[in-house]
């Protein structure tokens, strides 16, 4: 019997890995009295259950979990998120959103060239006529 | 006749051109979304969020109802004509609607789930309508302490719920009321896990926590896989029509479904996907032929339909009257609630009537708009489910992506919904579900701050908790919970060594 199946074992870093930043944000919280409870009782009595739950999950059975992911869509959809938030401010709305809609494509093998530079035109000009003409808001659509 | 005169309101409230608009383009939104293959409910309302915040509060929460139970219909709609559930719970429709699809009955299995979806939304909103006035009187008398303990029972029933047994929901829980305690503490007004960064002193931006966990996590999940090609036949709707011994077949299980999906509904921490599995389940069990089931029986559709909708409805209940989300969709109509400057709770049916009854009445409206959408329209839902996965997944981030910047026009929110997507999707492979996640943060606060003024209410003593009854009812049943959980790890042990 494997007790230390991959499922359980990244569900036990996750909480682990909460937990220690919870402890760590709320080592230096005041814990107050039963009376007037202070700002760091909730936080850490929240991050040790949780650091006893991500322990006990070495107690769990493994079981057999779903196909691990597939690098390629992770690096790709993240650069085309990071890649919006940073051009947005630089490039405006228009280029933002073409960059990132090319970068998002990269994450599938079946994605074409042209047909992904016409989506990426079409997003940014739904988006303007939304967002910026339909509800008003100031979103820069260019460089300036 | 009280009841008469502010269904009247609520009437005139839905009725204005403006609020039927919102309505009918909620729905469609909603189905378009839940339609799609991968896009359930949950990431339909989170990517159409922002776009009402520019709406008035009882416009804003007809729409995003809209867009929930549409999407809920969508998603059966996708179920039935290409075994494509984009949620859970149409999941279970699937099981009898896709073999009856198969059968050439496509036609009558997506009348019979609009019929028996209305039907148990109309149930479903009676019961609102009558018994979320009268739990707002019980819920005027709960002090802080009821609060807690109550929020702390719809917790332990997600816990108890949650795939993949208790600890993992636990866990799930747990992460998300810490990530809830993000930003200032109300209290004392200093900063908690601000870890330096002025962007977080506000708190972890519920919009962008939500896009992430259910929006991109989902699409990060599907890229790659296969969806198929669908056959695009055309219907007519005579082939729609069920025969009249069909017909009479669905009405039994409809009313069971009904009745299974509202009680469940109200319920805090349960959710549709419960409604409609214990509805199924609960046919399974009363039928005399048990083995049609899976093999196209009207019933394995009809039942869980019905329930579902019920559950959409009375789940309103909690939410509404007391301030207290059930489910994730729940916990985003009050964020939804809190944004526009409305706090939930049992005052808001009195102070504002008309977003409640105008809501009542538009969620009837909606459920009519969905039954006479589905017949002449289920030609465009097919093709919709054509579009290639390649053209759809780009747009659904690029939309999320955009529309959580507009929330704050904050571009480290759109990090913040990177990170939750990467987060929920370390959390599938982990066998963590999101939804108890997304519970614990829209609660957490809460929870802490009514433990916290419990406490000093009562000076102190911890016995506050159980000297009100009603506080000491809800501790009884959060007791019950945890003794089903050891009660059920020890069945599990002993069926492995036997």
């Amino acid at each position: 019997m494997n007790r230390f199946s991959s499922q359980n074992l990244l569900a036990a870093g996750l909480a682990l890995a909460v937990a220690a930043i919870g402890l760590y944000g709320a080592w230096s919280m005041d814990l107050g009295s039963l009376r007037r409870i202070g700002q760091g009782a909730f936080p850490q009595a929240v991050s040790l259950l949780l650091l006893l739950m991500g322990l006990g999950v070495f107690a769990l059975r493994a079981e057999p979990g779903p196909d691990r992911p597939a690098l390629r869509p992770i690096v790709f959809v993240s650069a085309a998120m990071i890649a919006f938030a940073l051009l947005l401010p630089l490039g405006g709305l228009g280029i933002a959103v073409v960059a990132a809609t090319a970068l998002c494509a990269c994450a599938s093998s079946e994605s074409r060239v042209v047909e992904t530079f016409g989506l990426g035109v079409l997003l940014a000009a739904g988006f303007a006529g939304l967002f910026v003409y339909g509800l008003g808001l100031n979103i820069p659509l260019l460089p300036e | 006749m009280d009841l008469i005169s502010n269904l009247a309101l609520g009437f005139s409230v839905a009725l204005t051109p403006m609020a039927l608009l919102i309505c009918l383009a909620g729905v469609t939104l909603g189905m378009v979304v839940g339609v799609l293959p991968g896009l359930g409910a949950i990431t339909a309302i989170a990517m159409l969020l922002p776009v009402t915040f520019y709406l008035e509060p009882t416009h804003a929460l007809i729409m995003l109802s809209g867009i929930y139970y549409g999407a809920a219909f969508g998603g059966s709609t996708a179920s039935i004509l290409m075994n494509l559930p984009g949620t859970p719970s149409s999941a279970i429709t699937a099981l009898d609607g896709y073999p009856m699809a198969q059968q050439g009955k496509a036609g009558v299995a997506l009348l019979v789930t609009a019929l028996t979806s209305f039907a148990g939304g109309t149930i479903g909103i009676i019961l609102l309508a009558t018994l979320a006035p009268a739990l707002v009187s019980v819920a005027l008398s709960f002090s802080s302490a009821e609060y807690f303990t109550v929020m702390l029972l719809g917790l332990m029933a997600a816990v108890t719920l949650a795939s993949g047994g208790p600890l993992r929901g636990f866990i799930a829980v747990a992460m998300g009321l810490l990530f809830g305690l993000v930003g200032a503490d109300p209290q004392t007004g200093s900063v908690r896990y601000g870890f330096g960064l002025p962007e977080l002193f506000d708190g972890l931006n519920m919009v962008a926590v939500v896009m992430g966990l259910f929006g991109v996590a989902e699409v990060l999940a599907n890229i790659g896989r296969d969806n198929g090609r669908p056959s695009t036949n055309r219907m007519t709707l005579r082939e729609m029509m069920p025969s009249r011994a069909e017909l009479r077949q669905t009405i039994a299980p409809t009313l069971r479904g009904s009745a299974v999906g509202s009680i469940v509904g109200i319920l805090p921490g349960t959710g549709v996907l419960v409604a409609s599995f214990m509805a199924y389940a609960l046919e399974k069990r009363v039928a005399r032929d048990p083995d049609r089931f899976g093999k196209g029986a009207i019933e394995g559709i009809s039942a869980p339909e019905a329930s579902n909708n019920a559950a959409t409805q009375t789940a309103f209940i909690p939410t509404l009257a007391i301030g207290i989300p059930g489910d994730a969709v729940m916990a985003i109509m009050l964020g939804a609630l809190i944004i526009h400057g409305i706090t939930p709770g049992p005052t808001v049916i009195s102070s504002q009537p008309e977003l409640f009854w105008g809501l009542v009445a538009s969620f009837w409206i909606g459920n009519l708009i969905l039954l006479v959408m589905n017949i002449p329209l289920v030609g465009i839902w097919v093709k919709l489910l054509s579009i290639p996965y390649r053209l759809l997944f780009p747009s659904i981030i690029l939309f999320i992506c955009v529309g959580v910047y507009t929330v704050n026009f904050s571009t480290f929110d759109v990090f913040v919904t990177l990170g939750f997507g990467l987060l929920g999707l370390a959390m599938r492979y982990a066998g963590l579900s999101a939804a108890p996640l997304l519970l614990g943060f829209v609660l957490g606060p809460m929870m802490e701050n009514h433990f916290r003024r419990a406490l000093t209410l009562a000076r102190g003593d911890l016995m506050v908790f159980l000297e009100r009854p009603i506080s000491a009812v809800f501790l009884v049943l959060c007791l019950l919970f945890a003794i089903s959980w050891i009660l059920t790890a020890r069945k599990a042990r002993r069926a492995r060594t036997a």
